[in-house]
Formats: C-alpha cells, sequence, structure tokens
C-alpha cells in the first residue's frame, strides 16, 4: 500500500462537517478501491487542504475523488520519512 | 359386437366403471389426477402442457406422462374402442356425452333447472356423491390445484342449486324436502339461510329438539370461526322458540338422536383392542425386520430394509412393533413419518426424528448446525452455509447413535410422501454409514412411490448400490383374520370379515369393531366405518376432532386448544375418549403431541369437513399464527399452508415468502421453489403494489432455488416486473428486481445474497436527486466492473439507472459507458462498442473530456480485441489529443502510451521507444491498472515478434502490479501472456507455473477467459495467434 496525498483548493472555508459529510458520500467508493483515509490538514484560513490516503496507487484515490466529485488541485504518491520510527542505532 | 361401456364418476371421489362394475384404479395420485384432468375438460392438451401440469420438476417429465398414459389406457380402452388418443404431440380422451357424471349435470343444469323434472332432480342431486375429486388433492402442483379448486366450486355451486330446487319444490311436503335440507347444510354449513330453513322445517314437523341441537351447532361453528349469526338464523330460532310454527309441538317427539359416549357394547374390549395395535400373522416379516437390526449389529454394516404394501395393509403396526423391540434392545431409535399434507416442510420426517433423540445424543459441536432444522437447539450459525455441513451434522449425530452393543435404528414411515430435502438427506446417511451398524426401515404405499420423484431416486440408487433389502406386505390371510377377530373378543363371522376386507388389516379391524355383538357384519367401506363412529361422538368431540383434522395428521395439542371452546378438563376428556375411540394416539416422547390412528383415519375426517367450513378453519389458524414471533420461518411454512386452503391470497403468499426463506436457509431448493411458486398463484390474485413486491420477492426466492430452463426469458419477466415496480414508486423492490435479474444472468449462484447487495447499492445512491442518483448509481456500477467485482450486482444497478433515465429522456454517460463495460466483461464486443460509443458522444456533447476520455480508452480496448487496427488507431489519435489537454493525472501519459501502443501494435517498430517513454510517465503517476494493461498487450506484441526478453519483463511487471490492485482479469491476462512467453522460449518450468496458476482462476472476464482456456488447451506448437499480429 502507498501513501497518496491529495491537495485541495477551496473557495467556500468548509466546516469539519461538510468534509465529514463528504468523505461519508464516498466511503462505500474508498472501500471498493481499498483507500483507507488516514488524516487531513486545512490551512489557518481553511481555503487549502491537504489529505492524506492509504491506497493500492495514486490512481485509485483519483477515481474516489472524481466519482464523489471531490475538488483536488493535485494527487501524488508520497514517501514517508519518519525519524521517530527509525532504529536507534545500535550499540 | 357391442362395445364395453366405460363411465367415470367425478362428483365424490374418482371411479371407472366398465359395464357397471368399478375398476381398481392406479394407485399413483398422479395418474388418477391425470386421468380425471383429461376427463372433465374433454379436449386434446399438448403433453409438455400436461407434463408442466404434474410433472414440473421430474427428471424425465416426458417418460413419466407416458407411465401414467400406459396405466390409463386399460381402464379406457378396449380392443373395440380406442378412447385414449394419444400422438407425439397431444393427448386426449375421448368419452361419449353420458360417460362423465359431472358433464351429464351440468349439460342438464345450463338447459335450466325448471326444465327437469322431479325424479331427474332427485337422481342430480343423488349423483353428488362427495366433493368433487374427493380426496385427489395434489397440493404441490399449483396449476393442477387451481384447476382442480375452480372445478370444485362450481359442482358445488351446482349442488346447491339442485339442493334449494328441490327444497323449494317440496315446500309443501316436508318430509321431501327434509333430506335435501339436511343435505344443504352438511355442505355448505355456514349458509345461515340453508340453516335457518332447516331449523324451521324440523319445528314443523315437531321435531324441536333436533332443531335446537342445529341451532346450537351453527351457534357453535360460528362462534369458533368467529363470524357473527345473522339475521334469518337469529330469525328462525327465535320463531320457533315462540311456537309460530311449531305446529305439532303437542304431539309425540320422537327421541331426538343423542350423541353416545360409548362405542356398541362388545364391551371395554373392543375399545381397548383398538389401542393394543393388534398385530396377527405377519410373523415372517417381523423375523425378518428384527433379523435387519441383528445384521446391523453383528456385521456393523448399514442395513436398509423396505416394506412396501398398499394402505390400511399394516405396515405401521408392524414397524411399531419392531421399534418396540429395538427399544427393548436398548437401541436409539430416529423415528420419523412423512405426511401428505407436509411435503413442503423440508425435513419434515428428519426434524421429527432428531426432536424425539435423548438431549445428550446431538453432541455439542452440531448444535449450532442442527439449530437449522432445530430452532431450540439455539442460535443457527451463519457461517454454516453449506449443506454439506448440515448432513454431515446429521450423520454424525446417527453414527453417534450406533454402538457396537445396540444398531442405531432411523425409522421412516411413508416415505412416498418424502420431500426432496428428506430423500437426499436419508440417500447422503445411507452412504456415509456403510461401515456403522445402523438399520435403516422404511415403510411406503407402492402403489404410489412412484409419483415422489426424489423418492424414486433415492431408491433406484440404493438398488443400484445393492444396499436396499425390500419386502411387499401381502393383506391378511383368512387364518390371520380369524385370529384378529377372536383377538379383539368379538364374535362376527370372521370369514365374513375377510371376505369384506380383502385381507386389508385396518378394514378388517374397523369391520369386526363396527359389528361387534353382532350376528352379521354390514357392508360397508372404510369411510362409512370411521364416519359413523366419529358421527356418534359428542358434538363438542366431534368438533375437537375436525379442527385437528385441519391441523395436520400429527399436531400439538397446545394449537388445538386454542381454537376450541374447552375448558382443560373438557379438552382432556375429548381427548381421552377419542384415544379410546382409536381415532387419535398421544405420540411417544412428547408430552403435547398427538396423531391420528391412522392416516386413513385423518383422511375421512378432514374429507368429511365440508369445503366452505374447512376453508375457514383453515383461515382461522392462518389468522391465531400470523404475526407470532417466527424467527426461523417455521410457522411460516404453517402459516402459507392454512392461509393457502383458506383462501387468504395476501397472507398465504406473504407466509410463502418466509417459508421460501426457510427452505433457503435449509438448502432445501425443491421445496423453496414449490413455495416461491405456490406464493405466484396467490400473488396473482392481489393488487399493486402489494402484488409486484411479492412478485419480486417471490422471483428472488425462486430463482436462488433454481435455475429456470429459459433464463432469458425469464430474466425478462422480472425485469419487466423490476420497471413495474419504478413506475409504481417501489424502488428499493425495483433495485431488488434489477438485482436478482442480474444474477440470473451472471449465473453465479448468489441471488440469496441480492437483497443485501441491493442495500448497499441504496447506501451507494442515497441522498441525491434524480440525475444524481441516476450518476451514482451508474458510476457505482462502473467501479465494480472495473474492479471485478461484484458483476451481477453492477448490471443490476445499471438496469435501474437505464430505466430511470428512460423514462426521464435522459442520456447519462456513465450508464453508457457502464453497460460497455459490463458488455465486453460479457465478450460482448459489438455491443460494447456500440454503448462506448454512445457514451463518448454523450461525454462530447456535456463537453467532459474526462470521460471522453475513457469512453476512448475502452473504445480502443474493444477494437483491439476485435483486430480492428484502423478503428485502434483512429480512437488512439483522439485520445492523444484529448490527453494532452488534460492538466492533472495519468490521463496525459495514458493518451501517449496508447497511441505508441497502436502504432508499435500497426507495425511502425519505431514506436517502441516513444511507448516506453510514456510509460515511464505513467509509472510517476502511479496508475498500476492503466500501466499493467499497457504493459501486458505489449508484452504480447514483442513476443508474437520475438522479444521474449522485452515481453516477459513488461508481463512480469504487469503481473506485479496487477496483484497489488487485486485485479482478477489483468492477473490473468498477464499469466497468460507469460505462458506463452514460456512456451516460446521452451521454459517447462515457467509453463507449468502459469499453467497451473491460470488453472485455478475463478473471477476474470469472460472475454479473457474464453482466451486464456483457449491458450491452455493449445499444443505449444498450434498456438493461437494473438490479434493477428506479425512478428
Amino acid at each position: 500500500m502507498s501513501r497518496i496525498i491529495v491537495e485541495r483548493s477551496l473557495e467556500d472555508a468548509p466546516d469539519f462537517a461538510t468534509v465529514q459529510a463528504l468523505e461519508d458520500a464516498v466511503a462505500w467508493c474508498l472501500e471498493e478501491h481499498r483507500v483507507t483515509f488516514i488524516r487531513s490538514y486545512f490551512s489557518s484560513d481553511r481555503k487549502t487542504m491537504i489529505c492524506e490516503y492509504e491506497a493500492p496507487d495514486a490512481e485509485s484515490v483519483r477515481i474516489v475523488q472524481r466519482t464523489g466529485k471531490l475538488p483536488f488541485e493535485r494527487i501524488w504518491t508520497a514517501e514517508v520519512f519518519d525519524w521517530s520510527n527509525e532504529e536507534p542505532p545500535s550499540e | 359386437m357391442t362395445l364395453a361401456s366405460v363411465e367415470l364418476r367425478v362428483l365424490g371421489p374418482l371411479a371407472v366403471l366398465r359395464d357397471g362394475e368399478a375398476l381398481r384404479l392406479p394407485q399413483s395420485k398422479k395418474t388418477r389426477g391425470l386421468l380425471a384432468y383429461l376427463a372433465i375438460t374433454s379436449r386434446a392438451h399438448r403433453r409438455d402442457r400436461l407434463c408442466s401440469l404434474l410433472w414440473d420438476v421430474a427428471d424425465d417429465p416426458r417418460g413419466a406422462l407416458r407411465w401414467s398414459l400406459s396405466k390409463i389406457r386399460p381402464l379406457v380402452d378396449s380392443n373395440a374402442a380406442k378412447r385414449l388418443v394419444a400422438d407425439r404431440e397431444n393427448v386426449e380422451l375421448k368419452l361419449t356425452d353420458t360417460a362423465l357424471d359431472w358433464h351429464v349435470a351440468r349439460r342438464e343444469l345450463r338447459a335450466g333447472l325448471d326444465t327437469i323434472p322431479d325424479d331427474r332432480l332427485e337422481a342430480l342431486a343423488a349423483s353428488f356423491q362427495g366433493e368433487l375429486l374427493e380426496g385427489l388433492d395434489l397440493m404441490d402442483f399449483d396449476e393442477f390445484t387451481a384447476w382442480c379448486a375452480a372445478e370444485r366450486e362450481h359442482a358445488r355451486t351446482s349442488h346447491t342449486e339442485v339442493l334449494w330446487a328441490l327444497i323449494k319444490r317440496y315446500e309443501e311436503d316436508p318430509p321431501k324436502a327434509l333430506p335435501h335440507a339436511r343435505e344443504l347444510v352438511r355442505i355448505d354449513p355456514l349458509n345461515q339461510d340453508a340453516r335457518a330453513r332447516l331449523i324451521r322445517m324440523l319445528a314443523a314437523e315437531g321435531r324441536r329438539n333436533e332443531a335446537r341441537t342445529q341451532y346450537e351447532s351453527a351457534t357453535r361453528l360460528l362462534e369458533e370461526l368467529g363470524s357473527r349469526r345473522a339475521g334469518p338464523l337469529v330469525a328462525a330460532w327465535h320463531d320457533v322458540q315462540h311456537g309460530l310454527e311449531a305446529k305439532a309441538e303437542a304431539q309425540a317427539e320422537p327421541e331426538p338422536r343423542e350423541p353416545r359416549e360409548a362405542l356398541p357394547s362388545a364391551g371395554v374390549s373392543a375399545a381397548e383392542a383398538h389401542r393394543q395395535d393388534i398385530l396377527v400373522g405377519r410373523e415372517e416379516e417381523r423375523s425378518r425386520l428384527i433379523d435387519v437390526l441383528e445384521r446391523a449389529k453383528s456385521e456393523a454394516r448399514l442395513q436398509v430394509f423396505l416394506l412396501k404394501g398398499e394402505s390400511g395393509v399394516g405396515k405401521t403396526t408392524l414397524l411399531a412393533q419392531v421399534s418396540r423391540a429395538a427399544r427393548e434392545q436398548g437401541c436409539t431409535i430416529l423415528e420419523g413419518a412423512a405426511y401428505e399434507a407436509e411435503s413442503s416442510r423440508p425435513y419434515g420426517p428428519w426434524i421429527d426424528a432428531l426432536r424425539r433423540l435423548p438431549a445428550t445424543a446431538i453432541g455439542k459441536p452440531h448444535r449450532t448446525t442442527l439449530a437449522r432444522l432445530l430452532p431450540e437447539l439455539g442460535e443457527a450459525n451463519d457461517q454454516d452455509q453449506s449443506r454439506d455441513r448440515l448432513f454431515g451434522a446429521v450423520v454424525d449425530t446417527v453414527a453417534r447413535c450406533a454402538t457396537a452393543e445396540a444398531p442405531a435404528l432411523v425409522m421412516l414411515d411413508d416415505i412416498h410422501w418424502c420431500d426432496d430435502a428428506s430423500a437426499e438427506l436419508l440417500h447422503y446417511v445411507a452412504r456415509m454409514t456403510r461401515e456403522r451398524p445402523v438399520a435403516m426401515i422404511l415403510g411406503a404405499r407402492d402403489g404410489e412411490l412412484v409419483d415422489n420423484e426424489s423418492t424414486m431416486r433415492l431408491l433406484r440408487s440404493l438398488r443400484r448400490e445393492g444396499l436396499i433389502d425390500e419386502h411387499l406386505l401381502l393383506p391378511l390371510t383368512a387364518g390371520d383374520v380369524r385370529d384378529l377377530v377372536a383377538k379383539m373378543g368379538s364374535c362376527v363371522d370372521a370369514d365374513q370379515v375377510f371376505a369384506q376386507s380383502g385381507g386389508n388389516a385396518l378394514l378388517a379391524h374397523e369391520l369386526a369393531q363396527a359389528s361387534s355383538g353382532a350376528d352379521e357384519i354390514v357392508p360397508k367401506s372404510l369411510k362409512e366405518l370411521i364416519g359413523d363412529r366419529v358421527d356418534r361422538l359428542p358434538a363438542a368431540t366431534g368438533d375437537l376432532l375436525r379442527w385437528a383434522a385441519v391441523l395436520g395428521p400429527s399436531f400439538d395439542v397446545t394449537r388445538l386448544t386454542e381454537l376450541v371452546s374447552l375448558d382443560f378438563d373438557q379438552l382432556m376428556n375429548a381427548l381421552s375418549l377419542l384415544e379410546r375411540h382409536a381415532l387419535l394416539d398421544s405420540e411417544g416422547g412428547s408430552a403435547d403431541g398427538y396423531q391420528f390412528h391412522h392416516g386413513l383415519v385423518h383422511q375421512v375426517v378432514y374429507s368429511e369437513i365440508s369445503e366452505p367450513r374447512r376453508r375457514l378453519m383453515h383461515l382461522r389458524v392462518a389468522k391465531l399464527l400470523e404475526g407470532r414471533p417466527d424467527p426461523d420461518g417455521e410457522i411460516g411454512i404453517e402459516i402459507a399452508h392454512h392461509a393457502g386452503v383458506g383462501g387468504d391470497a395476501a397472507l398465504a403468499a406473504e407466509a410463502c415468502v418466509v417459508a421460501g426463506n426457510r427452505c433457503l436457509r435449509m438448502f432445501a431448493n425443491a421445496e423453496a421453489l414449490s413455495h416461491a411458486r405456490r406464493g405466484l398463484r396467490f400473488a396473482e390474485a392481489l393488487r399493486k403494489p402489494r402484488a409486484l413486491q411479492l412478485k419480486i420477492e417471490l422471483a428472488q426466492i425462486a430463482t436462488a432455488a433454481h435455475t429456470p430452463e429459459d433464463v432469458a426469458a425469464e430474466a425478462a419477466r422480472i425485469e419487466a416486473l423490476a420497471e413495474e415496480a419504478l413506475d409504481a414508486g417501489l424502488s428499493q423492490h425495483a433495485r431488488l428486481g434489477f438485482t436478482v435479474v442480474s444474477y440470473l444472468r451472471w449465473q453465479v449462484g448468489a441471488a440469496g445474497d441480492a437483497h443485501r447487495l441491493s442495500l448497499r447499492a441504496e447506501f451507494a445512491s442515497r441522498g441525491a436527486d434524480d440525475g444524481d442518483r441516476i450518476a451514482g448509481m451508474a458510476e457505482a456500477a462502473r467501479c465494480l466492473v472495473k474492479l471485478d467485482r461484484d458483476v451481477p450486482q453492477a448490471e443490476a444497478l445499471l438496469l435501474e439507472a437505464r430505466a430511470l433515465n428512460d423514462r426521464a429522456g435522459r442520456e447519462t454517460w456513465a450508464v453508457s459507458d457502464g453497460l460497455g463495460l459490463l458488455r465486453l466483461y460479457g465478450g460482448e464486443l459489438s455491443e460494447a462498442r456500440t454503448a462506448f460509443e454512445n457514451a463518448w458522444t454523450t461525454a462530447k456533447r456535456d463537453g467532459d473530456r474526462l470521460n471522453e476520455f475513457m469512453s476512448l480508452e475502452h473504445l480502443v480496448t474493444v477494437a483491439m480485441h476485435q483486430d480492428d487496427v484502423d478503428g485502434a488507431l483512429r480512437y488512439a489519435d483522439a485520445i492523444k489529443t484529448i490527453g494532452d489537454k488534460l492538466r492533472e493525472g495519468s490521463e496525459r501519459p495514458m493518451g501517449r502510451a496508447t497511441r505508441a501502443l497502436c502504432r508499435y501494435w500497426a507495425g511502425d517498430k519505431s514506436q517502441q521507444r516513444e511507448l516506453d517513454e510514456a510509460l515511464v510517465q505513467l509509472r510517476d503517476s502511479d496508475a498500476k491498472q492503466r500501466l499493467a494493461t499497457v504493459q501486458i498487450d505489449a508484452a504480447l506484441i514483442d513476443s508474437a515478434r520475438g522479444e521474449h526478453d522485452r515481453a516477459r519483463s513488461r508481463a512480469e511487471e504487469a503481473l506485479r502490479l496487477s496483484e497489488i490492485l487485486d485485479h482478477g482479469t489483468n492477473i490473468a491476462r498477464a499469466q497468460w501472456a507469460l505462458l506463452r512467453i514460456a512456451r516460446e522460449t521452451g521454459d517447462e518450468v515457467a509453463e507449468r507455473k502459469y499453467a497451473s496458476a491460470l488453472g485455478s482462476i475463478e473471477s476474470i472476464a469472460t472475454y479473457v477467459r474464453d482466451a486464456v482456456e483457449q491458450e491452455l488447451q493449445a499444443q505449444p506448437n498450434e498456438r493461437p495467434h494473438e490479434r493477428g499480429v506479425e512478428p
């Protein structure tokens, strides 16, 4: 599974309930494509949003976004560098 | 030469008379039904129509029809007259105008009652000797049942008209009118006008006590059936009470015929004799049956024995004796019987047998599995979705009961009425317990076995395997009958009893019983003898017996208490009286279980209840059961039966849905189908929208239970129902209908899940307006096909979306493209291409480039599979142009890769570089399915050109990507390419690996499956050529 990032620009700053409702509407489609929602980040003006998913590929996430008519600018596959999970150097 | 005259009587039990003498009829009920049908309808019928009337689920319906005709021919034909005319297509029974009593009656009545002279009208009344085709019910055959019910209704109305006419003609002569008034009340006991007329006549004749009895009987009957006394009855009784018509009151009144408690006095011994199941003769049979038990024990192997004989010959009594002997030997006994009225209750005899086992006999691991049959064992395990597990649990239970010291005895009586599921289970148990000390003793009426297709199949198979020993139980000898009469303590002439009974044990017993104390026996039929016995019961006890008969040959006494207005003591007294009179027996092993002393006793009591009363009684039972908690659908099967006979079509159809679903859960498909068909017949009588809802629910059951012969026609029929439901605003049922259609078409055998899946579709399309909802459904469907998941579900969604679109005059891209994907998946390439072309046009109209791109992508795929190079190139150019205009996503590299691929395929080898560069971009965009699709096509082209290394590397990448996506069709295509490359390079290890992998693939698109199968069958040196590509 890959980590997929979706970048969105939003004209009207939505509240969390609206975002949740949009996600719920495509829940079935997400499941069929084996796409799992991880988390979202909002800019402070709520006009830019980054969503993080786990999916077999970026295209699966694209299909879901298009099916659910969710606005997006770019969708790309990310490589995760998580320093906190690094193995401590052997002694 | 004079021709022998042949007469048929149907106004009462079916009879055939030759020169006035009654012939012995075939024992096969279906054969008798066929004879009656041919005689009454009196026209030619196509053979296939007759097959569907009586043998719709038989293995060889035409063979069964031929067999039945061969049994009818000797009854109606003679050397000089061929009345049964049958050719390859048609069958007709040609009778003379006067040969059938019902035709004669109808003809005379048509001429007008007024024209018929008194004596002829009397003769007509006398010709109605009971219900039309009395006892000839074939409940499992809906068409026959419907036809028979209509004829019976017609006959009853005619009989009623004749009787009223006679009563009116003899208005001034009450003694002549009285028998007809009595008969009218007997056949129509709920007709209050008729009852009022009888009460007035009796009073006028000075028989006030009898009039009172009639009034009370009517009142009790109406109360029991929940009806009200109406004007005429109340008025008649009022008049009688006030003596207005009791002119003869002062005259001496004849002693009323009061019911008597006891039977005629051969004393208690005769009554007692009933209970003791006296067994006379049969020593040889008894020792053979005991020997079956002995051999099962000594050889520790299965022994199967079939005891055959006509009804009443003594099979059940003999089996009961053997059962007692086995119990004394310490055997565990699984004992049950099949009943005619319960043939749609799956596993009926097995359920009874398992229920009677001691609690410890069913092992803990099997309790949740067997809970499907015995809900009292607890919650059934939903994971146990297999009939094999259920059968396995029964086998283990039987095996657990069998020990070296005492074999298990499986004793099933009357298996000629066995339901399909029970017969299959019996066969399975027999096969799986061969090496166990198990004795299986079966009882059956030999003449009726032939009507039961599944039991015949079982017996044929056991015979073929040499597993079964059979014995025909002959009638009692004169000596046996003398013994019987002596043991009963009767002083009646035993030789007369023998002559009258022909050695039939039950009839001999009844004759000796009825004539005890008399010097001579009164020649009577079994029906008359039992009827007399019932008539002598106190009125309330007689009614109790009738309610019991309506409940069935065996019944639960607590249910009976809810139907009759007797308190506990009265009920117990009545039951013990019925036991003393050998009409009922309490069932061993059950506190509340009772059964009729013999199936024939039940049949007589039941058939003596007039048709209208019977209908209302069944209806009352159905209403009593309606609304009771029924999580397992067990009560639903009962309601379906009672409401069906009671004529409440809505309740019956609803109960058939519950019953059908229960049968499906129990893997009893034949019974499920039978409930579905019966339910459909009831639903036909209902109004919309309920009729539509029920028809769709029943179609779901029928489809899950049985694949129709003409799938396309059945699918079209259900699709029309779904569209009707859509028009009627029944969206959930419309969706269920479309889902059933799609499962039927895709034949995946999961239609039982249709309801669950349709809920998911509902979820997928909730909360939007019409246009969005259609698009949502179609998008969901596209998604399913593209992912190779639930293709039937996708079709259901698309059918519904298309129907909605048609109604709104709308074109939706996703619907056309989705249908194209479905057709492509199903291998229908030209239909797919048309649908994709439509989708492309719609996308262009909508100005939606992304949708345009996707339609073109699909058009390229179809054109390549059709070997249409020019078409593919044309679409590829268009796709490249549009891809270049799309900013984000994988479309731009995909457009570029597709055009390069098509040109490379068309022979432009320079395109390989362009293709590989585009593939790098496609990889970067992380669109694995698109990348895999292109790589597989490219691999096949490279392989055909001898570029095996490159081909292999492409196919391996495609396989890896497709496995990540779990995309079955592309996995298969990649393995197919790798198999071909392995064959071309002589790599046997890889060849075996991919051939084996492809052999085990299940869910892939048809167009790929065909190609894969062709490749698998081909020898390495005669491989099919990939799309005509030249190396």
